[in-house]
């Protein structure tokens, strides 16, 4: 059935990896690939470090005035309403 | 009316850690990291109309936020850069005792790619997305990041010796270098 037929050729693909990587020896290994994993490790560890790091105030902030803003000053409303307050 | 769907820009509160990480990656400064997220974020507050609901908003602002960064470079273009440049030229120069620049100078490393190179590495290799996509916020062509990605690798495994064959010639070079030194002076 050609349903089957996308998941053979993808299952042949695999298994002809699969294949390759146990008849090659190990050594053959490209070393471009291990250095290729090292950079992304590094970018990675560098990169989730200052994304976990507790973001400063300023931008909670920042993002409650936007919306403090937007309620005071409903579209459509007239500078007039705004510089009430 | 619009409050039964939920407002996009109650998510931006979760790609703040992420758009810090991305800016400090492409201006290697904190501060100018630190208001470049502010630019951006108010760049997406104004213009959340123009964000597709259900499409990637980290994308969506990894965009505004890479937008800003080069518009702002193409502002006051020579001055941080330059400096910025002579430094890496120096680190460049200055190997370790032994020759070679460690893992642990990842850092400066990192640092002498060019701005191009070094963001196309930051989105595919560390925040996750594909060619594709990187291509797509880049306003570039997929084989366009694929070469800058693959360059970016390049040098950094050059500069870092990651791969012993290079290691090798980079310490001839340094040890040659020595000698020519030694011979001039």
């Amino acid at each position: 059935m050609e349903l089957y037929a996308p998941r053979d050729v993808w299952f042949q693909k695999l298994r002809k990896k699969m294949m390759d990587c146990m008849t090659q020896p190990p050594r053959a290994r490209p070393r471009k690939e291990q250095a290729d994993r090292e950079i992304d490790e590094n970018l990675k560890r560098a990169f989730n470090e200052v994304a976990s790091q507790q973001v400063p105030d300023r931008f909670t902030e920042l993002l409650e005035q936007l919306r403090k803003q937007e309620t005071q000053k409903p579209s459509g409303q007239s500078e007039e309403a705004a510089s009430d307050d | 009316m619009t409050d039964v769907q939920a407002d996009p820009r109650d998510d931006l509160v979760n790609h703040l850690g992420a758009l810090r990480a991305f800016a400090v990656s492409l201006t290697r400064n904190s501060a100018t990291a630190d208001d470049l997220v502010q630019d951006t974020l108010v760049k997406a507050w104004t213009n959340i109309d123009k964000f597709e609901p259900g499409s990637n908003m980290r994308a969506w602002l990894f965009t505004i936020l890479r937008n800003t960064f080069y518009s702002l470079r193409r502002k006051r273009k020579r001055e941080v850069e330059d400096a910025d440049g002579v430094l890496s030229e120096k680190l460049a120069q200055k190997p370790e005792h032994d020759g070679r620049l460690h893992m642990r100078d990842f850092g400066s490393a990192f640092a002498q790619l060019n701005d191009e190179q070094r963001e196309a590495l930051v989105l595919v290799g560390a925040g996750g997305f594909s060619y594709e996509e990187a291509a797509e916020m880049c306003g570039v062509k997929t084989g366009t990041i694929k070469s800058r990605v693959n360059r970016a690798r390049a040098r950094l495994t050059e500069l870092m010796d990651l791969d012993e064959q290079s290691q090798m010639e980079l310490t001839d070079s340094v040890t040659a270098g020595i000698v020519a030194q030694q011979g001039a002076a």
